[in-house]
């Protein structure tokens, strides 16, 4: 793991995959997830000849988490952006839901002379909000903790039926942190929905679509719960260049429910850019 | 063993689909504007509306009609009907009226599936249509519709499970779709295609385009034509990726070709000179060297330089020739860069090919006559027009079947089309081809359009007419034209009669209806040469 000091000296976690002579990719995870959600996927990328790096979002995993509360949708993006003025060569950004947003967000205002393509996981501005609401409120379901790895597992299976439940939890336990008190706790700040929820205005994020000219591509879940036909048609107006392909089986968790054909069609968009 | 007959590998679109999905499951298949589709998810979408169409309560053997744009709709409806064993029947999304309702009664499909912006047309003839029981709408269905037949959304059909699909044991034999004949020379029929001809004509595009996997190939032309479709097979033989552009445009075109990182295109005549005349853009520029194939017919020399040098292309030519009922019955490769100028390919294993008088007999290399074609492989030719056979056998006489084209071969065995039979004119003894003709007329700087055709002399040969309409604002009289063209056409061909219209009568696709201008003749705003002090002499 190699840290950068992002927006405010806030530490970014990050590891990386791959010749860093090789075009680099950057893979920001989404909202409640660590840079683990993306499964295989760097090392997949490294293998293909890329150099991939992944990130723990501010808040998250082994990031710095905020003082002030500090996460709006545009201090994410202005992490992105250090993210991305740190590679050798143009990246190509990688985004699932929140990290997708930013992605788009930090190309749109900082960074789009930098940006050499950008791929949207799951995620576009005009989001399904009965989807959204399910998120939040499964990251809300434990503010007092699990008492045990099960408990946290059963809650999981309890949000997304459709995964097959994991009877190991070496995975999960990534996700969570050993509190003093003996229980488990997210390894999220739980600021993040407490203090700084990230607001997103549908105009602001509209109008940052709008200004994307580099090459674009939405990955979908084809049973997601926040991409509706109604929002990637909106997309696709928005960012009438932009491709699309939809990973049937997956959830809003594509990376994760199925890596193999995310990966197949990440590559396909890569080597073709 | 037969002379010349050679056993070829049997496919159908079904095992050509399997084969892909066995071998590039996760591979993209097709991109339509950059909704992109791997094969699995078209065989499942195929798979889904197979059931789909089984629920409707549609059989095998059954037609199946449908009038739609280029979607993945349009392609995936292709393969779910042949699937369950049925046949497709795409018609041209220009026709309506009786051109609509002949191709759909003579189709005798219950079935029909059309976008929800022509609808109306099916059903503005719907009374006429005994045999349809169902209408089937694509998208949403307009409000104010209302018709005697039933009508259900495409999704309906969408949304049938398929787990229990058995999928039709159909053979190469077995007929894929009908595609109808454009009908210039009367009522339109419908040509039986084999699953093993809709297969052969991808393997033929194969010989010819030379892809790799790697390559994508780029078409505008619509699905209902085979042209597009064996692009697509072409393509799913070797797990490579096709782009479907809905509708061509010339400010769309650089724009998706450097989107969808398209390294061959195929085009229609009329698209490679428009894009080849335009002005740059910044999208061309970025794309030079891209488009390394480019297939349009004709190409002539003139216009190859232009993609050369502006765009960087590499391979540029046309496929082949062919029609309806036998395509493709000459090809060759796009890099063949000994193919003599004007060739339209050469005589390859799977049809003989030969040029006879008036009579079916044979005649000397070289010289012009009527192109007769018959398969050397099973099932590579039309199974006859739906319904007709008398039709059939007449187009069949002597066990030839005749294009109705005029066309010539080389001692090397490359072939040169000439004309249409029924537009090719005999004036004192001299063949006249009226494409030659309007190439040259339709450069004059004031015409816009131009049809060159026979009108029946008292001599009871042909006499040359000009029909043209002037570019808007243009002045040009009948004798000025005449004047002009004495140095440029065969002093035989000099047109006797010429007129100018505002408009050449057309059929839904756009075809000149030249049979039409035959029958008008010399019409009272006919300026006739002969009756004119104009005074012509040999040059």
């Amino acid at each position: 793991m190699q840290g950068v000091a992002a927006y405010k000296g806030i530490n970014i976690a990050t590891e990386s995959f791959g010749n860093l002579s090789h075009p680099p990719v950057i893979l920001l995870h989404g909202g409640g997830q660590t840079r683990y959600s993306w499964g295989a996927a760097a090392q997949t990328l490294a293998g293909k000849g890329f150099y991939a790096q992944v990130a723990d979002l501010r808040g998250h995993g082994d990031s710095d988490w905020s003082a002030d509360g500090d996460y709006a949708l545009v201090h994410f993006a202005q992490d992105v952006d250090a993210l991305v003025r740190r590679m050798p060569a143009k990246p190509v950004l990688v985004g699932a839901s929140l990290g997708g947003l930013a992605s788009l967000v930090a190309t749109s205002r900082f960074c789009s002379d930098l940006v050499r393509a950008l791929v949207l996981v799951d995620v576009v501005p005009k989001v399904n909000s009965e989807g959204v609401d399910q998120i939040t409120g499964f990251m809300k379901a434990a503010p007092d903790g699990f008492a045990s790895l099960k408990e946290a597992s059963d809650l999981i299976a309890e949000y997304i039926p459709h995964r097959k439940r994991q009877t190991n939890y070496d995975g999960l336990k990534k996700n969570l942190r050993l509190a003093e008190n003996g229980r488990y706790f997210w390894h999220w700040d739980p600021k993040l929905l407490t203090v700084g929820e990230p607001k997103h205005v549908l105009e602001e994020l509209e109008r940052d679509a709008r200004s994307i000219v580099i090459p674009t591509l939405l990955v979908r879940g084809g049973r997601s719960n926040i991409v509706d036909d109604d929002g990637v048609d909106h997309f696709r107006k928005l960012i009438p260049h932009a491709e699309h392909i939809s990973i049937d089986k997956s959830g809003h968790m594509v990376a994760g429910d199925d890596n193999t054909q995310f990966n197949t069609a990440i590559l396909d968009f890569l080597n073709r850019i | 063993m037969s002379k010349g007959w050679g056993s070829a590998p049997n496919h159908t679109v079904n095992s050509v689909l399997a084969d892909a999905v066995a071998k590039y499951a996760e591979q993209i298949f097709v991109d339509f504007s950059g909704d992109l589709y791997t094969y699995r998810q078209v065989d499942e979408l195929s798979n889904t509306l197979a059931a789909g169409l089984l629920d409707m309560g549609v059989k095998a053997g059954e037609t199946v009609v449908s009038v739609l744009d280029n979607s993945i709709d349009a392609l995936v409806l292709w393969f779910a009907i042949n699937k369950i064993g049925a046949v497709s029947v795409p018609t041209n999304t220009a026709y309506k009226g009786e051109f609509l309702r002949h191709q759909i009664c003579d189709a005798g499909a219950a079935i029909v599936i059309a976008e929800a912006d022509y609808i109306e047309r099916v059903q503005q003839v719907a009374s006429e249509l005994p045999k349809v029981k169902h209408l089937v709408c694509r998208g949403e269905l307009p409000l104010q519709a209302a018709s005697t037949i039933p009508v259900s959304g495409l999704s309906k059909l969408q949304a049938v499970d398929a787990s229990k699909l058995q999928i039709a044991d159909v053979k190469g034999g077995d007929l894929s779709m009908l595609i109808y004949t454009s009908g210039t020379t009367g009522p339109s029929k419908g040509c039986m295609i084999s699953h093993n001809y809709a297969c052969n004509l991808a393997r033929q595009a194969l010989y010819c385009w030379e892809p790799t996997a790697k390559d994508t190939v780029w078409t505008a032309l619509p699905l209902f034509h085979m042209n597009a479709l064996s692009s697509i097979m072409m393509m799913a033989m070797i797990g490579a990726r096709v782009v479907v552009y809905p509708r061509f445009s010339l400010s769309g075109f650089w724009p998706d070709i450097e989107r969808s990182g398209a390294t061959m295109a195929s085009l229609l005549g009329s698209m490679a000179p428009l894009i080849g005349t335009a002005p740059d853009s910044d999208a061309s520029k970025r794309c030079f060297g891209q488009l390394r194939t480019v297939q349009t017919a004709p190409f002539p020399e003139e216009l190859k330089q232009i993609w050369r040098t502006r765009f960087g292309s590499k391979v540029l030519g046309s496929v082949g020739y062919g029609f309806t009922e036998a395509a493709m019955v000459v090809y060759g490769k796009l890099s063949d860069e000994n193919a003599p100028a004007n060739t339209s390919g050469r005589v390859q294993d799977d049809f003989e090919v030969m040029i006879v008088d008036d009579y079916d007999c044979e005649l000397p290399r070289g010289q012009a006559g009527e192109v007769v074609v018959r398969p050397l492989q099973p099932h590579v030719c039309f199974e006859g027009y739906w319904n007709r056979p008398a039709d059939t056998l007449k187009i069949m006489r002597n066990m030839w079947l005749h294009t109705g084209d005029i066309g010539k071969l080389d001692e090397q065995g490359y072939f040169y089309f000439l004309d249409r039979k029924k537009d090719y004119l005999r004036r004192r003894g001299e063949n006249i081809s009226s494409f030659e003709m309007e190439k040259t007329f339709a450069s004059h700087p004031a015409i816009s359009d131009v049809a060159v055709h026979a009108v029946l002399s008292e001599m009871g040969e042909d006499d040359v007419k000009v029909t043209a309409v002037l570019k808007q604002g243009e002045t040009l009289t009948e004798r000025e034209l005449c004047e002009w063209c004495l140095d440029k056409v065969p002093f035989f061909a000099v047109p006797r009669y010429i007129e100018f219209r505002t408009d050449l009568p057309r059929n839904p696709t756009g075809k000149i209806m030249k049979f039409q201008l035959r029958d008008d003749g010399c019409t009272a705003s006919t300026w006739d040469r002969e009756k004119s002090d104009f005074e012509m002499q040999r040059r």
